[in-house]
């Protein structure tokens, strides 16, 4: 029988390096999220967007971040279901709001760990 | 057992590596593209024993990397079991119809993670054992029977045609996402049981690989996948089933069994009749409601199959078609 303690210790240790990813992801965050309200670079800054709560969807949970990875699925399926003919500006900014809380939660996250040394 | 994982982020690996250390997989090797993973398979001299692909990575994605690793013979019947965020039903089927073995979508439960790779390895050594045996057949005579009529027989190289294991998981990961719109359809080749006692084991899969080129080429619906069940009987899921694309359906099938114009080894023709069964909607209510759903649409082809697509034995020009509410 495996030590279900065995996993979490392992995890813990993952989880400063998912940290560690995160605080550069929410940089490209809010280097994209004034672009997606540009026309002429919405769809780089949708895909670069889209990539970035891709990553932190699939592994916020695994490591003990629920409601991060549940805001970065939601802008991240928000993207995929998107047509280029629905950039409206309702839609829009529908999205930007979903990144923003992204970026509040995961900055709230960042902070939750004691500082290491 | 080695294992090889492909994925672009490497905290994904970091949790593979430690889920899978700690569960007793300490063979594996990583790789974080596509193109790095095919790589891999393609120099390695040992060969993996279970493979784990994301969906999206930038360059070449999972599914593209899934389909090339079918086409290396090592790897036609090891387990490719797809981690991804992506539940929508389109990128199940992708990777469905790529030859993916099972689907966990990420973030997954460690103890799934393990439950899926303990399963998926089992069923493919099944797997193996059958289609190894498919390779020696040739050379056997018609004494010498090897495969039975139940054995779930995959049909290989006929697309949107999979094994039944992994159609069995194809169902189970659309009842997670509470898909509702796929029916099942049952096909039976007519009289199996006279036909296989006619044949050798090498006809009898050149038989089944005709009949599901013959049904997978007349199907009219958008999106569908196939397996064979056993005793001649291959189960579809498609989405979009209506009485209207139903009822050209048989006469479809039998001109297209006249196309490929089957035959025995020495030429003979061989005479197939294809039964086809009533749409069964999928409702996943209750823990076995998808074995449920297959032996209900098997057993309606078997005793009242809505219609009879045949070639006829004088090898006439027109197929002819029966059509019947029962038998």
């Amino acid at each position: 029988m495996t030590d279900p303690s065995a996993i979490l210790i392992g995890l813990e240790r993952i989880k400063l390096r998912f940290l560690s990813l995160l605080d550069d992801r929410l940089d490209e965050l809010e280097l994209q999220i004034d672009d997606i309200a540009l026309p002429h670079r919405r769809a780089h800054a949708l895909s670069r967007v889209q990539a970035e709560a891709h990553k932190i969807a699939g592994t916020a949970s695994v490591v003990g971040f629920s409601e991060l990875g549940r805001i970065a699925a939601v802008v991240d399926s928000s993207i995929e279901k998107m047509s280029t003919s629905e950039y409206d500006e309702k839609t829009i900014g529908q999205i930007q709001a979903q990144v923003d809380q992204l970026i509040e939660i995961g900055v709230l996250a960042i902070r939750s760990q004691p500082a290491t040394t | 057992m080695r294992i090889l994982a492909v994925d672009d982020d490497p905290v994904i690996l970091d949790i593979l590596g430690e889920v899978l250390g700690t569960f007793g997989y300490s063979d594996i090797t990583f790789a974080s593209s596509g193109h790095e993973g095919l790589a891999i398979l393609q120099d390695d001299q040992l060969g993996f024993d279970t493979l784990l692909f994301d969906i999206q990575m930038p360059g070449m994605d999972g599914i593209t990397l899934t389909k090339l690793t079918r086409q290396i013979y090592r790897y036609r019947d090891v387990p490719i079991l797809m981690l991804t965020v992506m539940s929508d039903k389109i990128y199940i089927d992708r990777a469905f119809q790529a030859g993916a073995t099972d689907y966990v979508t990420k973030p997954f439960e460690t103890y799934e993670l393990r439950s899926r790779m303990s399963t998926a390895n089992r069923v493919a050594e099944g797997q193996k054992k059958l289609n190894d045996l498919a390779k020696s057949l040739r050379d056997i005579g018609q004494q010498e029977r090897h495969i039975t009529l139940e054995d779930a027989h995959s049909v290989q190289d006929i697309d949107c045609m999979i094994p039944l294991p992994a159609f069995h998981n194809y169902l189970k990961q659309l009842g997670r996402g509470a898909l509702f719109s796929s029916s099942l359809i049952a096909f039976k080749i007519e009289n199996i049981q006279r036909l296989n006692d006619s044949m050798t084991d090498f006809e009898y899969i050149c038989a089944l690989t005709d009949t599901a080129d013959a049904i997978t080429s007349a199907l009219p619906f958008g999106q569908f996948l196939m397996a064979h069940g056993g005793n001649g009987t291959f189960i579809c899921v498609a989405e979009g089933v209506s009485s209207d694309l139903l009822e050209p359906l048989p006469t479809d099938i039998a001109h297209a069994i006249e196309e490929i114009d089957p035959c025995y080894g020495d030429g003979r023709p061989l005479m197939l009749s294809v039964l086809v069964g009533e749409p069964i909607p999928l409702r996943f209510r209750g823990r076995d409601s998808i074995n449920r759903a297959i032996t209900d649409a098997v057993s309606r082809v078997e005793r009242e199959p809505l219609a009879v697509a045949s070639f006829g034995e004088k090898k006439q020009k027109m197929p002819s078609i029966r059509m019947s509410a029962a038998r």
